[in-house]
């Protein structure tokens, strides 16, 4: 028994969570060297042990003993968002509630809660299979997507709708609904542009009007040419800190370049083969994911995986196309690199639930008190 | 309980599968265009970054000080701050003009208009080099930070006002040098701008500021220099030449102090002249520093030269007499004429009475070729290599171009045009025996003075003490007389060459005087030449430039505290003469 729990240890995601977690340690250390501040990294360090308990936590207790309180914990991480609006703005946004030295970041907890909610909610066929049993996830997620909206962060507020289509699709939702609905969603994006503010419409004109090369832009547009300026300076093989030759390259001007642009210092850092093995290392934690997913016979266990690994997969897509000019530019953290106590110790914690699912694989382990 | 480890793949696993794939081809698009900005844009993106990252800002140097021989300071450079605008971040040009004016020496119209006509400037300097008072003001009335600056700025102040503004010349906004040894010596007193490489980020706002560590502090800041000028010897002269202007009312004049022995230049001042308090309104060719620059004819004072070679070369010894044929001598083509018909000339009273016939008559024993090498030998017809840049070479024709009537011409001074300065360097090499100095500037303790033996220290000697003495005891130059000093000299009076009739006039002279004292031991040599006098007497060299000349002397060499030494030989040997 105890044999089987430790064989199904999925090895290999947890060598390329930790590989990851170091490859962002040293990318936030070299930010530190650079902008020449020096404890950024060793607080990544502190929370990365955190969120290590946190995942040994989730892995351990079985992940059907949280279905029943998954609505709940959704209506609690509900109320902090909206909490947050009584709270002090900062940086322009209301999006963190300040608990004495730290900061928490309730859209954080939300995408967690929100992927077991659902996942709760999509165990039973007539959920998905009719188009009007669609309309309870599609509230389910619209909560916290105007809530979050309103904080505002508009990036993490579009990350629950691909999780949303992902879960649905994985769940067995029909194929001709989830099209329709898509064909819907692109209906509402002239909405979507209205609503947008001018900062945020100026970064949806960057990424197409943009050059790749010439001089920086002021305001408007600086951030992105800055970005995919950094990565074109580390070139294929990046920059050598102690390497005088590239001393004048290091000092790219670059803002947020430790959390959401981390990225960019991965690629001035070590070049294009550096974050050619940063994607390896995320295969390697999504594949093996969604091999968990695809090897996982009971519904909410398989649905949670795939949620979190979506989850995952659309922050990391939408961060480095934002990073590389394929996107928008989105307050988005490239999950587990980033620095950033709230975002490691989620994510960590939702990759113990990926674990605990494949500890798992079958309908009746454990699972009697429940039934 | 075992479980099954080879799950088979259901319809639904499958769809977890799918979801994967579509995650791995918007990756495989993001790794493209990686591969895009990494690999193929980055030899361009690298190299521009560090183009528009940093810009370098330039920290002005202290231009140098000019201090006289005795180190009192003519020029030198004080910070003051200068006032900038970044008009594009003043939102409302009107209310700004309005509060702003108020510290500035403006209405609020014109500083509105000012700031309408730059609008889009992110740069524009207001006004440069105003006082720190008018710069704490200007701060006090608390606009907002972004839409001005200051920045220190240094202003070139000459304590001594408009005294030598020719030799000092000038230094504009910007450090840029104008005339003068502002510019000759620029190379040592403007000094290096230090730069630094400043970050900014895409606002335009410095994010840091790397000073050049390496750059030493005096190599930065301009160096000093010390001119030959005397400026109390140089008040004198300025005086003196004044008096002049009132008295004359000439079109030009101009003086050189010079010490014969080491062709140190004490003073040099030229009129018209300009102000640096009104530099908007300087008279017609005040900016010409007129010793360096007025080339004329030299008229008599050019006789000296060919005498001395003459008697050097042994064409004529010095006590041959010379018939100057009762006034009227056909030389060639041409009659010419003395003022006063003379018959045999002793050598000496061909100079003292300026006979043209007597020099003709020298020079057609010398020929043109020896004339030529003569007046080469003195160093016509090349700059003297004084350290200021507006100095002129005058013109010696090529002996090709001489024809029978040059050995007439020349021998009087025409036919060949020279600048004072090129005139007392010549007087100075008789003074000093023979040496032929070149005139300095700049002082240099060091090193010796370039010099040539040009005549032999007797027959420079002989010349000086003999008929130069003799011109202001007796000659045309009487009125150069001093009391206290024995004085040598000779005058000149050329007729301008009117370019509109082809003739010499008979009205427009360049009337000119070059002496020095004491006669046996000369200490200082001085030039006036004068421009087309036009009141005060005849137009004569004698009548116009003597005095002044002679004035500058005496005063000069008694600042210098210079005594005569008068032996009885002397003395003497002056009763023998009369």
């Amino acid at each position: 028994m105890t044999y089987d729990l430790i064989s199904r240890v999925p090895v290999w995601m947890l060598l390329s969570v930790y590989a990851l977690i170091a490859l962002g340690m040293s990318a936030i250390a070299f930010a530190d060297q650079v902008v020449g501040e020096s404890d950024f990294y060793t607080r990544q360090l502190f929370w990365a042990v955190v969120g290590t308990a946190a995942m040994i936590t989730m892995a351990t207790i079985h992940y059907k003993r949280w279905m029943p309180f998954s609505y709940l914990l959704f209506f609690m991480t509900l109320v902090l968002l909206v909490l947050v609006f009584f709270l002090p703005s900062k940086y322009g946004s209301q999006r963190w509630i300040p608990l004495g030295p730290m900061t928490l970041q309730p859209s954080e907890f939300a995408k967690i809660t929100y992927v077991m909610a659902l996942a709760h909610y999509l165990i039973y066929d007539r959920s998905y299979r009719k188009l009007s049993g669609l309309i309870v996830p599609f509230v389910l997620t619209g909560i916290p997507v105007a809530l979050i909206l309103k904080e505002p962060d508009l990036g993490t507020s579009l990350l629950f709708i691909p999780v949303l289509f992902a879960m649905l699709f994985a769940a067995g939702a029909r194929w001709y609904h989830l099209l329709l609905l898509i064909v819907l969603g692109v209906m509402m994006v002239p909405v979507l542009w209205i609503g947008m503010n001018a900062e945020q419409k100026s970064r949806v004109t960057a990424v197409f009007t943009q050059k790749d090369s010439g001089t920086a832009p002021s305001g408007d547009g600086y951030h992105l040419h800055q970005s995919k300026r950094m990565l074109a300076v580390g070139g294929v093989w990046g920059v050598d800190l102690n390497n005088p030759e590239h001393e004048d390259k290091l000092e790219v001007h670059m803002p947020a370049s430790r959390t959401d642009f981390i990225f960019c210092r991965i690629g001035q850092r070590y070049g294009l083969v550096g974050c050619l093995i940063m994607f390896g290392l995320y295969l390697a934690l999504l594949g093996n994911a969604y091999r968990i997913a695809a090897s996982t016979e009971e519904p909410f266990g398989r649905l949670l995986v795939v949620g979190i690994a979506t989850l995952l997969a659309t922050q990391l897509t939408i961060n480095v196309s934002m990073t590389v000019g394929l996107m928008p530019i989105t307050g988005i953290t490239l999950p587990l690199v980033s620095y950033g106590g709230s975002s490691l110790l989620v994510t960590l914690a939702s990759i113990g639930l990926i674990i605990n699912v494949a500890l798992r694989p079958t309908f009746d382990m454990l699972g009697q008190t429940f039934r | 309980m075992t479980l099954p480890l080879d799950i088979p793949i259901t319809p639904v696993s499958r769809r977890a599968w799918f979801i994967g794939g579509i995650l791995c081809l918007a990756w495989m698009g993001v790794m493209g265009r990686l591969c895009y900005l990494q690999w193929w844009l980055h030899p361009r993106l690298a190299t521009a970054a560090q183009r528009q990252q940093y810009t370098s800002m330039e920290i002005p140097a202290r231009a140098g000080d000019i201090v006289d021989r005795r180190g009192r300071l003519l020029a030198t450079s004080m910070a003051r701050p200068s006032l900038y605008l970044v008009p594009k971040k003043i939102l409302d040009r009107k209310a700004y003009a309005e509060s702003a004016c108020t510290a500035l020496s403006t209405t609020a119209a014109e500083l509105e208009k000012f700031l309408n006509k730059h609008a889009t400037k992110g740069f524009v300097w207001y006004e440069r080099r105003i006082t720190w008072e008018r710069a704490r003001a200007f701060r006090e009335l608390k606009m907002p930070r972004e839409t001005f600056g200051f920045q220190d700025e240094f202003l070139r102040e000459y304590p001594y006002g408009d005294l030598a503004c020719h030799v000092l010349g000038l230094r504009q906004l910007d450090n840029q040098p104008f005339g003068g040894l502002e510019a000759a010596m620029n190379d040592l007193l403007a000094g290096t701008p230090e730069v630094w490489h400043v970050q900014r980020d895409a606002l335009g706002k410095v994010v840091e500021v790397f000073p050049n560590d390496e750059a030493e502090d005096d190599v930065n800041q301009g160096r000093t220099v010390t001119s030959t000028i005397d400026i109390v010897l140089q008040k004198q002269t300025e005086e003196v030449l004044d008096e002049l202007m009132t008295k004359h009312a000439p079109k030009s004049a101009c003086a050189i102090v010079m010490a014969p022995k080491t062709g140190d230049v004490l003073a040099l001042a030229s009129r018209p002249s300009y102000s640096y308090a009104d530099l908007a309104h300087v008279p017609e060719g005040g900016w010409h520093n007129g010793g360096l620059t007025i080339q004329y004819e030299p008229g008599s004072t050019f006789k000296p030269f060919i005498v001395a070679m003459a008697l050097q070369n042994g064409y004529i010894t010095k006590d041959e007499m010379i018939d100057c044929e009762r006034g009227a001598y056909r030389m060639g083509r041409r009659t010419l004429h003395d003022t006063h018909a003379y018959g045999l000339l002793s050598l000496t009273d061909v100079l003292v009475k300026s006979s043209n016939i007597g020099m003709s008559k020298i020079g057609e024993k010398m020929g043109n070729d020896a004339l030529f090498d003569a007046i080469t030998r003195f160093g016509f017809g090349r700059r003297t290599g004084i350290e200021l840049t507006d100095e002129l070479p005058g013109l010696v024709r090529p002996l090709e171009q001489w024809t029978s009537y040059s050995t007439g011409s020349v021998t009087m001074g025409q036919e060949i045009s020279t600048t004072p300065l090129q005139i007392l360097t010549g007087t100075c090499c008789l003074a000093n025996g023979g040496r032929l100095i070149k005139p300095r500037i700049i002082r240099d303790d060091e090193h010796l003075p370039v010099s040539s033996q040009v005549v032999s220290p007797e027959i420079a000697r002989w010349l000086i003490e003999g008929p130069m003495v003799e011109v202001v005891k007796r000659g045309t130059g009487k009125t150069a007389q001093l009391k206290d000093y024995t004085v040598f000299g000779k005058t000149g009076t050329a007729q301008k060459f009117d370019t509109e009739t082809g003739q010499y006039s008979h009205s427009k002279m360049i009337c000119s005087f070059v002496g020095g004292a004491p006669a046996n031991d000369p200490q200082v040599c001085v030039i006036v030449t004068v421009d087309e006098p036009t009141k005060g007497g005849t137009a004569y060299g004698g009548v116009v430039a003597g005095p002044s000349c002679a004035k500058i002397i005496d005063r000069v060499l008694k600042t210098m505290k210079v005594v005569e030494k008068r032996d009885l030989a002397s003395e003497e040997s002056d009763t023998n003469h009369r």
